[in-house]
């Protein structure tokens, strides 16, 4: 197990360890989620290694090390250079990890990057028509993501479930539809003038969770992410006769 | 890396008191008084913050941010490189421009000594009480509700121009 650990935490380490290593033995900075004030937070933890390593659990697809309270002596003699005397109130050895609640879970899924859709305008090439049916559409999948919270194992099946389209000429729609490629339109918008726009979509995700491979519950809340604007160049067509006999 | 003589040694002469912080209050008084306000004296510029002085400072500056929302005076605290705290101020920011608010005390600085020490580089650890209280994180949001905790944390600072500044945050338990 401890060839496993190391390299983990040779990943992951942030900086020196502080004082503590030197009493503790191996200690390391790693980052782990809490909830502080409230926000949930991706905080550093001094984590000593027990020198069996018991505790210490990797897998290898999860954000963050599984471990417990190995680093009571660390925390007690960290405590005791400070002159704190009540050590069981401040490096307790049996402290319960939070529960994983709902609430938490959205408050980690919006702290979470969710990847913003991708606009595609059609005609392509950054140039369209004035009174023409501009065409939008994006492609936006539903995807997994597990994270640990807490210590345990939340998986999250997050799915894009509306979109807000603001067409840089300050008119917007929002619907439900990611839209379609031609010849299937369906969010469409006529510019009424010409000149440089920058339309872009803002995806709102929903998602469900499991903990520790429990059962799916929903996520009680959504999270919307901006996209990026896309640089657009709105002409007239102008007429012209090329050939006459 | 000192030693854990050289720890205890610092620990014990370091140069905080033992005494507990008064809590710091996120939510000073407000005065309507209408009296003439007395023309300021010219006073010497403030003497650079020490290292214990700056963790306090910061303490006390993010308590401002949870009761104002405004976070200028914590990140000035803050090394432009200290990630750890990015992490502890941003969302702060962002609970209160998604319309949110903290009721809370925030936090406390029960004890805190240099525990290292070099000409630009300095270790506090501290012994923080953090209040219970309730969180709103939008306007809209449900409340979310935290029990008081106390976390033994490890400030690391570095020294500038500008005088300490805070560049890891750091807990154990």
């Amino acid at each position: 197990m401890r060839t496993l650990l190391l390299p983990f935490l040779v990943a992951i380490l942030l900086g020196p360890p502080p004082q503590a290593h030197a009493q503790a033995g191996e200690c390391s900075w790693v980052a782990v989620t809490h909830m502080i004030t409230g926000n949930v937070v991706t905080q550093l933890e001094l984590v000593c290694a027990a020198s069996d390593d018991s505790a210490t659990e990797v897998t290898g697809s999860e954000i963050e090390p599984s471990f417990t309270h190995v680093n009571e002596t660390a925390c007690a003699t960290l405590a005791g250079a400070i002159g704190i005397s009540h050590l069981l109130l401040w490096c307790p050895s049996d402290s319960p990890d939070p529960e994983v609640t709902p609430g938490v879970v959205l408050s980690a899924l919006r702290q979470t990057p969710l990847p913003p859709s991708e606009l595609i305008v059609q005609p392509p090439n950054g140039r369209t028509l004035v009174n023409f049916e501009t065409n939008f559409y994006t492609e936006t999948h539903p995807f997994n993501r597990t994270i640990r919270l807490f210590g345990q194992r939340v998986d999250l099946r997050i799915w894009p479930s509306s979109f807000e389209w603001r067409f840089g000429d300050g008119a917007t729609m929002a619907t439900e539809s990611a839209g379609s490629p031609y010849p299937h339109l369906e969010i469409t918008h006529s510019y009424a003038s010409k000149g440089q726009v920058g339309p872009s979509v803002d995806t709102t995700y929903e998602a469900d969770f499991r903990v520790n491979g429990g059962p799916w519950r929903p996520v009680p809340g959504t999270v919307t992410t901006a996209g990026d604007s896309v640089g657009l160049d709105v002409v007239e067509a102008t007429p012209t006769l090329v050939g006459y006999h | 890396m000192a030693t854990l003589l050289a720890a205890l040694t610092l620990a014990l002469v370091g140069c905080s008191d033992d005494d507990p912080e008064p809590e710091a209050d996120p939510t000073p008084s407000t005065s309507t008084s209408t009296s003439v306000t007395p023309t300021p004296e010219p006073t010497e510029p403030a003497a650079p913050l020490d290292p214990e002085a700056t963790v306090k400072a910061w303490v006390a500056a993010r308590n401002q941010a949870l009761s104002r929302g405004d976070v200028t005076e914590v990140r000035r605290l803050s090394s432009p490189e200290c990630s750890s705290c990015a992490d502890l101020i941003d969302p702060i920011a962002e609970t209160h421009a998604n319309g949110g608010r903290y009721e809370t005390a925030g936090w406390r600085v029960l004890r805190a000594r240099v525990t290292d020490h070099a000409p630009d580089a300095a270790e506090v650890t501290a012994a923080l009480v953090f209040a219970g209280g309730t969180t709103y994180l939008s306007a809209t949001a449900d409340p979310v509700v935290y029990e008081a905790e106390r976390r033994i944390t490890i400030f690391e600072l570095t020294k500038s121009s500008g005088g300490w500044a805070v560049s890891l945050i750091g807990f154990v338990r």
